[in-house]
């Protein structure tokens, strides 16, 4: 019915009319990506590091007597700080999942190390067997360690075999699956001496949530603390607040031995956080440019589109006088904007894959959903005939006696 | 004239208070953003190396298998031990940096201060001569120092007034772990940002504080608290393994003098590596070395990470969109006062004289919104520096703060932006008949 | 002072080709009084558009002040539209948020004028026409008579040689229309060439000369002579 007056209108401000269609093109394609990569990036913040975050505290230390005993020190520490009514678990570990530092190795199923002999990289624990309670992790086959089984390397190298646990990742990957308790991997360190594994963890996290291949796969030795500088802590707490923990604890760690430092206390998820950070910062620039580019551009709309009725002022006079309806001089800029948001949103689509790929090969992001820039090319549609209904209403107010005026 | 079109743009402008403002808005968000990014980016880009007296040159040195490693612009980051100290003991050709970073309890002798934390930088005397830390009082180590090991320290001033309130630090003695040094400098902090000299841990932090000579090591045994990498395994029983092993933790600088004295170190550097492949050592037999610039460095190393170019990327579109915003604005605001337009036109004003008015009307618009857009971007920048800092345990982020160039690219960007916007609407309304107004206004 | 001979304008759109001149001819010398008068479409705004430098033509030749107007650059037609010719419009065109001194001061402005001679000339202007108490208002504060009488001071603050009126009574009751013709005939009386379009034969009747135009075509010629009855010209 109005679809031809409408389509005429269009060709006649090819200006206006571009200008509104590119703005609509670019706002889809752009919001479309950014609304991907920011959902792909929440997802990456709030992947499971496999463990009950809360109420864990790490704690990093730094020894510097030049006596100093790492075995003798820590289980004094950790025998004192779970005396503490509001400490249940201590753990001395080199690293938890997400601590940004660590160390890891090269495993394989292969006893012989050749060129043909194919590795997997894992994040390597060395741990008492305090860990899996401590940290909260679910071994979800075979056990844990007992405490006979923890020593140092050199004991454990001299082992028929020597025992360990594994994340599913890391077992998919050796194995094609996950119960493989009772299998052999082998490291470089420890040439033909197997290490048998005695539980699995479905999942475990490296260090490093960001490593491509490796932020999945870990391995975890029954190991005593060596004599290095550097020790870490894993303190499970139960209803105490950080500060009263931070108090507690530095006393109660400055107490069984005053020579050394306290390099790191942190809350776990404020640990976790950090891996995280240029994430937290992307994910608050896109945000905001997403607010600011839909503020522009409805503004600027609604602006443009008050301009539209005014110029148009007679016309619609003309129409009104010769018998339009208030309802059809609204419906004739719905129309009018609608056929325009929907020539856009179909020519949106493929810029907006475009720009994707473009993305892709700057970053590592998978490809996009054309649901996106589908929905937000409706989103945009509805929000914007929202948002012409008020000069549209207001167009509808001419009087038809505008028609015969000259002024 | 331009006075004339400039009282004309104030008018226009007042006239139309909610539609000027929201030209600025669009403008202003558009040029912020942009000039937010850009400001990471040229952050993240700087080489701070730049302003130094000689050129460095990162030394790397391909020993390990082809197959293995190498990630780094075909080599490791760091070199080993064993070939560090060689290249630092032939000492002939130009500056020669050597070094690691570590970590110690420092301890003064005043027993009422606390034990701290420090970084510490194990390194040899052309470090300072390289780098340029700027000293307050003291002096580096001597020559001989780098040969025959001493305990000296350059402490940085930070350092020396919480160890020595309201001393002199230099002459004091310091302990670092077990082991005493006396210090010989004292120097302003060291934080350049990136810290391109040690990219390993992170291309931002607060830099060390404490430094000492690289002949140390195997006296104090102090140990690596930066990365060590390696492409076998090895067992590690003592301090000497440790240092007799193929693990790579310890980054290497050369400068030259003079082009010959680069030849003569590539003379040695191939002589030392046929050396080591025929000893067996080496087991690439292409093995070599590279000398890379600290720009090649930086860009090795990934130092401007890969969001940084999205959000200039996006940035940059999203400034196109807000000036086709602005473009349909003005082209509704500039047709709407065509009538005016026709009768300057009746009264002799020339398409030209037109088109200046209202660009002079679009420029105004673009610099209140370059204004605008630059108290935004340094907004923006306090809110990601909020979120940065924090996770990366920095006090003053360099990152975060508007790269001075942005006083030049702001309004720059500003201008050209908004005239960009101007340009066709402007054209429209001065090649628009004026005699199409004329009749019924 | 005005010279067209054979100018052909022709309008296109997309499908018809619209003749608003044809081959038209006119002559109007220093000093006179010269009323355009003709039917609605008959080419009286053409003219006026064309006679003003506001609009091309497609073909013939046009003289003003003996210079040749055909392919004059935009800046040359811009230099004589302002210093030769004052317009004065049926609907004033004065511009809204100007004041009544800086509308009189547009052309000056683009003249080059310094501030103290665009003074001097505006105050003149407004002298004249009986509005120096005004300069200060906007022109909505006037009634429709002072405005056409503004308009007439800013056409006249540049002391063109030649005055183009487009219907400037058509928008006034007939006592303001008395005052602004009364006006015209004076600033005519003082020197200055005066076209003026108009569809009310009575102020035709005002003029020295009027030209009739039909079909883009003068269709005829009246010489008045003041005080005498209308002496009848074969057209040419």
């Amino acid at each position: 019915m109005q679809i031809i007056p409408t389509l005429n209108t269009l060709r006649r401000n090819p200006s206006t009319t571009i200008l509104l269609m590119l703005q609509a093109i670019l706002t889809i394609a752009i919001v479309a990506n950014l609304s991907a990569l920011i959902v792909d990036r929440i997802n990456d913040i709030n992947i499971d590091s496999g463990i009950n975050e809360e109420g864990l505290i790490v704690l990093d230390m730094y020894h510097f007597a030049e006596d100093f005993n790492g075995e003798m020190t820590l289980n004094r520490d950790i025998e004192s700080l779970t005396q503490l009514p509001s400490i249940s678990h201590v753990s001395a570990t080199n690293q938890v999942p997400f601590s940004g530092s660590g160390s890891s190795g090269a495993y394989s199923i292969q006893p012989t190390s050749s060129d043909e002999t194919t590795y997997v990289n894992a994040a390597t624990y060395r741990a008492d067997h305090y860990l899996a309670e401590t940290l909260g992790l679910n071994i979800s086959h075979g056990r844990s360690f007992t405490a006979e089984e923890v020593m140092t390397f050199d004991e454990a190298a001299e082992q028929a075999s020597i025992p360990a646990v594994i994340s599913g990742p890391l077992a998919e990957e050796a194995f094609g699956r996950i119960n493989v308790v009772g299998e052999v991997m082998y490291m470089p360190e420890t040439g033909d001496v197997p290490i048998e594994i005695i539980g699995v963890a479905e999942t475990f996290m490296s260090p490093w949530p960001k490593w491509r291949g490796m932020s999945e796969n870990s391995i975890w030795f029954a190991r005593k603390p060596s004599n290095s500088n550097f020790k870490t802590l894993a303190i499970r707490t139960e209803g105490i607040s950080y500060a009263e923990a931070q108090r507690l604890i530095s006393e109660t760690i400055y107490t069984n031995d005053r020579s050394r430092v306290i390099v790191g206390f942190e809350n776990y998820e404020q640990m976790r956080d950090r891996q995280f950070d240029i994430d937290h910062a992307l994910l608050f620039s896109l945000s905001l440019i997403i607010v600011l580019l839909i503020g522009v551009i409805s503004l600027g709309s609604v602006g443009m589109a008050v301009f539209n009725v005014e110029r148009r002022t007679k016309q619609i006079g003309t129409r009104r006088a010769l018998g339009a309806s208030k309802r059809s001089i609204v419906s004739l800029f719905c129309l009018e904007s609608g056929v325009l948001l929907g020539v856009s949103l179909v020519l949106a689509v493929p810029v907006a894959m475009l720009l994707n790929v473009q993305l892709m090969n700057m970053i590592s992001i998978d490809s996009m959903s054309v649901v996106y820039p589908l929905g937000v090319g409706l989103a945009l549609i509805v929000v914007s005939l929202i948002g012409i209904l008020y000069p549209a209403l207001k167009a509808s107010l001419v009087p038809p006696s505008v028609a015969t005026r000259t002024l | 004239m331009l006075s004339y079109y400039f009282d004309l743009a104030i008018r226009s402008i007042k006239r139309t208070p909610f539609i000027s403002a929201l030209m600025i808005a669009a403008l202003a968000a558009g040029v912020g953003m942009t000039v937010t990014m850009l400001s990471v980016y040229m952050q993240l880009s700087h080489d701070p190396a730049q302003s130094l007296s000689k050129q460095p040159y990162a030394l790397q040195l391909q020993s390990h298998p082809a197959s293995q490693g190498g990630s780094y612009g075909g080599a490791m980051r760091q070199l080993t031990y064993m070939d560090a100290n060689a290249i630092q003991r032939q000492r002939n050709d130009g500056a020669t940096v050597v070094m690691f970073k570590s970590s110690f309890a420092a301890i003064s002798p005043n027993t009422e201060i606390d034990p701290q934390f420090v970084e510490g930088r194990v390194t040899t005397r052309d470090f300072f001569e390289l780098f340029e830390p700027e000293f307050i009082s003291g002096n580096v180590w001597s020559e001989q120092v780098d040969l025959e090991a001493d305990f000296v320290a350059v402490i940085t001033e930070s350092l020396a007034r919480s160890l020595y309130p309201g001393q002199e630090a230099v002459g004091q003695s310091i302990t670092l772990n077990i082991s005493e040094y006396r210090v010989i400098g004292v120097i302003k902090d060291f934080a350049p940002q990136p810290k391109y000299y040690d990219l390993n841990n992170s291309a931002f932090d607060n830099g060390e504080s404490v430094f000492v000579p690289f002949s140390l090591t195997p006296i104090a045994e102090i140990s690596n608290s930066g990365n060590t990498n390696g492409w076998r395994a090895e067992v590690i029983n003592s301090y000497e393994d440790f240092i007799n092993s193929e693990y790579h933790w310890i980054q290497v600088w050369k400068a030259f003098d003079s082009p010959s004295q680069r030849e003569s170190f590539d003379r040695w550097m191939r002589g030392y590596i046929d050396e080591q492949r025929e000893a067996g050592r080496f087991p690439n037999p292409d093995a070599s070395y590279f000398l890379r610039t600290s720009e090649e460095w930086l860009e090795i190393n990934g130092v401007v990470v890969d969001e940084s170019r999205i959000l200039v990327m996006i940035s940059a579109l999203f400034l196109v969109v807000c000036i086709i915003n602005t473009i349909g604005l003005l082209l509704g605001k500039f047709l709407k006062s065509a009538p005016a337009i026709g009768t300057r036109r009746a009264l002799g004003a020339s398409q030209w004289q037109i088109f200046l008015q209202h660009i002079v009307e679009v420029s105004i618009i673009g610099f209140a919104g370059g204004l605008a857009g630059l108290v935004m971007a340094s907004l923006v920048l306090s809110g990601l520096d909020r979120i940065l800092s924090s996770g990366m345990g920095v006090s003053h982020l360099m990152l975060t703060q508007l790269h001075w160039s942005m006083w030049l690219w702001a309004p720059a960007i500003a201008i050209v932006s908004s005239v960009a916007a101007g340009l066709l609407p402007a054209w429209r309304i001065c090649r628009m008949p004026p005699s199409l107004y004329l009749k019924i206004q | 002072m005005l010279k067209m001979i054979g100018i052909n304008k022709v309008y296109k759109t997309d499908m018809i080709e619209t003749h608003a001149l044809k081959s038209f001819d006119l002559t109007v010398d220093r000093g006179e009084f010269v009323t355009i008068t003709g039917p609605s479409g008959s080419g009286k705004t053409t003219f006026l558009n064309i006679a003003g430098l506001l609009e091309p033509f497609s073909g013939g030749s046009y003289y003003l002040n003996g210079h040749d107007m055909a392919g004059l650059s935009d800046n040359q037609l811009a230099k004589v539209r302002n210093e030769q010719i004052g317009f004065i419009f049926q609907g004033f065109n004065l511009i809204p948020d100007l004041s009544v001194y800086e509308n009189v001061e547009v052309p000056l402005r683009y003249r080059g004028f310094k501030r103290a001679e665009r003074k001097e000339r505006i105050e003149e202007a407004l002298a004249m026409v009986g509005l120096s108490a005004r300069a200060k208002h906007l022109p909505a504060q006037l009634s429709g008579g002072q405005q056409q009488r503004v308009a007439i001071a800013r056409a006249m603050a540049g002391r063109p040689a030649f005055l183009l009126a487009d219907e400037p009574t058509g928008n006034l009751d007939s006592v303001m229309a008395r005052q602004v013709m009364d006006m015209l005939e004076d600033i005519n009386a003082k020197g200055t060439t005066i076209v003026m379009v108009t569809h009310d034969p009575d102020l035709a009747r005002r003029s020295q000369r009027n030209v009739h135009i039909v079909d883009g075509q003068v269709s005829d010629y009246r010489q008045f002579v003041a005080g005498e009855s209308t002496v009848e010209v074969e057209n040419a």
